[in-house]
């Protein structure tokens, strides 16, 4: 079971909205809202789940989700303990989407996850980081 | 598009027909003009032979004359002497004979060769000169008079043409040689200059527009000759540039369509977000009116941004395609703008940022369509509270000046740096990568704004330092 959760996300209104409820549901989470930051705190492994925007300030969620999978960038930052669920509303082409996939153990459009339903995959996964394509 | 390798040109067809042509019109000057040479020189040897025959009889019937009255008593011997004297001197002369006035054959030096000469033709006092079937002279009769006057004899010449024949024949021989060498030597300049200056170019552009053809756009013909052939590879590398600029145009096209595409569900898809999310949870916040307030404030200020963006996209079109506003009224832009920022002191406060509002614009009002100008000024402001962080501080401040209503917008954001400034108006100006997050990265908020403040007389401008913020102006002409 997920314990600590960063959501790197710039809309404060979406960030809250998730925010709220994943602590009503018992988790700890962390927001920030600029991608240089959100990476820096993602690399410390203090957080076992990183809910990840793609559109960032500085960097953008496709250089975090790298730089947390290159162990020499970032080696506190698992594949086995650290997960990552990438939440957008960009449509990405089959190149990017094959990037995702290959890194992050989600990967949903933010229109389709209420906070509820984002709650409930969550918990699903377990921690297990079950693979799950938008 | 795979490049095919190009086909080897059909060049022996180009160089065959050249040459054929070449050869042909050689061979027929070649051959009028050695004809008209043969034929000439033939017939100045036939003059010539004439004139020395007619000289050598009238020279030499005198003394081959006298010699045969003198001897012709005593044998043969001094007139066959004299008569060979005298045929030695002209080589066309093979007979000599001696005859009376009745055609009797007195003397012949080669008897063996036939004499044909009517008694008409010996006892006649004129020199007749005989032509065979071919008009070359064959026999000279000469008269022969005495000291006296009287006609006894003619002396017959046999003239042979044999020599002519010859001539004719060497002459024949030589101008056919030197024809051959003729035509070749100038066949052959005629096909290397024709190669060099015509095939070779020819070649060198089908080949090269071959590839061309075969969808290598970067290939350019070079051919740089001041002629047809060089004009016709200029027309290629024309035609192939501009080819490549409308496919690459074409491409942009394509992938400015696919970023609309992109950008619009993301706008469209932002707002729903945060409605369906609050929506799903507003039990959550029932006993907490404040925390209700701030979620319907949300949920509203999403659906304004819905129908702002609607309003972009649809402003863009409709201007795109050339059609006017028809709706103008008059908007009190005092109570207009106070309006409006109202909309964000709410979500300014939420995320902890100053916002300061100075409108001083008590009597000015605009002609214009109020959605337009709301919705291009909420862009303004939308942008500086998105790109303002924490604690920083957003300034609006309306004024009268000149004749205009300016109204700027400034915030403590992060800043645009001067390479994006120019760009910041223009269609779908997101930098290069789709993620990329730079100031235009609403996409077309900013393009949308322009087009409509301009459409009323008015303009937009930018000012940025990196870092520090960015003040955005909007001057609009008032109604008096």
């Amino acid at each position: 079971m997920y314990k600590n959760i960063l959501l790197v996300e710039d809309e404060t209104m979406i960030a809250e909205m998730y925010a709220d409820i994943l602590r009503d549901e018992g988790f700890q989470v962390t927001v920030v809202e600029d991608g240089q930051k959100g990476l820096e705190e993602a690399q410390t492994g203090k957080y076992d789940l990183v809910l990840l925007d793609l559109m960032l300030p500085n960097v953008t969620g496709i250089e975090i989700l790298a730089m947390l999978r290159d162990p020499s960038v970032s080696p506190l930052f698992t594949r086995e303990d650290h997960h990552v669920i990438v939440l957008t509303n960009l449509n990405e082409n089959d190149i990017i989407t094959k990037e995702i996939t290959s890194k992050a153990e989600g990967y949903y459009l933010k229109v389709n996850i209420t906070p509820r339903k984002l709650a409930g995959i969550i918990k699903d996964m377990g921690g297990k980081g079950i693979p799950v394509t938008a | 598009m795979p490049i095919s390798s190009p086909r080897k040109p059909n060049s022996i067809g180009l160089r065959s027909k050249f040459v054929l042509l070449v050869s042909a019109l050689l061979a027929i000057i070649f051959s009028l003009f050695a004809f008209f040479l043969i034929s000439n020189n033939t017939q100045t040897l036939r003059t010539n032979l004439f004139e020395e025959a007619r000289a050598f009889a009238v020279l030499a019937t005198d003394p081959i004359g006298t010699t045969f009255a003198i001897y012709k008593d005593s044998g043969t011997e001094k007139i066959e002497e004299e008569v060979r004297d005298s045929a030695r001197l002209n080589e066309s002369i093979s007979n000599i004979a001696v005859i009376d006035v009745a055609g009797n054959l007195l003397y012949v030096l080669y008897p063996d060769q036939e004499l044909d000469v009517t008694a008409e033709e010996a006892a006649t006092f004129d020199s007749i000169y005989r032509t065979n079937e071919n008009g070359v002279l064959d026999t000279i009769i000469f008269p022969y008079f005495e000291a006296s006057g009287a006609h006894r004899y003619s002396v017959v010449y046999t003239v042979s043409d044999d020599k002519i024949e010859e001539t004719v024949r060497l002459e024949r021989m030589s101008s056919v040689a030197f024809a051959i060498f003729a035509l070749l030597l100038t066949g052959t300049s005629i096909y290397l200059l024709i190669n060099i200056l015509i095939i070779r170019p020819i070649e060198s552009v089908s080949e090269q527009a071959e590839i061309i053809s075969s969808g290598d756009l970067d290939q350019q013909i070079m051919v740089r000759t001041n002629d047809e052939i060089g004009r016709l590879s200029d027309s290629v590398n024309k035609m192939a540039d501009s080819l490549k600029k409308n496919i690459a145009e074409l491409k942009e096209i394509d992938k400015v369509k696919s970023e609309f595409m992109m950008i619009t569900s993301h706008n469209l898809r932002t707002p729903l977000t945060i409605i369906s999310g609050y929506m799903e949870n507003a039990d959550r916040y029932e006993k907490d009116p404040v925390m209700q307030a701030q979620i319907i404030n949300r949920i509203s200020s999403s659906i304004k941004r819905l129908e702002m963006f609607a309003e972009d996209v649809l402003t863009i079109s409709r201007f795109e395609l050339g059609e006017q506003e028809q709706n103008l009224e008059t908007i009190e832009l005092k109570h207009f703008l106070e309006n409006i920022t109202a909309d964000f002191i709410q979500n300014a406060a939420t995320k902890q940022i100053e916002f300061i509002t100075d409108i001083r614009l008590p009597d000015v009002a605009i002609e214009a369509s109020a959605p337009h100008i709301r919705s291009a000024i909420w862009n303004l402001l939308d942008n500086a509270l998105k790109f303002t962080p924490e604690g920083g501080v957003i300034t609006v401040i309306a004024t009268k000046e000149n004749d205009k209503a300016k109204i700027s917008i400034k915030d403590s954001g992060i800043g645009i740096t001067p390479e994006e400034l120019p760009k910041l108006f223009t269609k779908f100006h997101r930098g290069t990568s789709t993620l990329t997050y730079d100031f235009g990265g609403t996409g077309i908020g900013l393009y949308a704004s322009k087009m409509m403040i301009e459409n009323y007389g008015g303009t937009i401008t930018a000012e940025s330092i990196p870092g520090e913020g960015s003040t955005f102006t909007v001057a609009l002409p008032y109604k008096k």
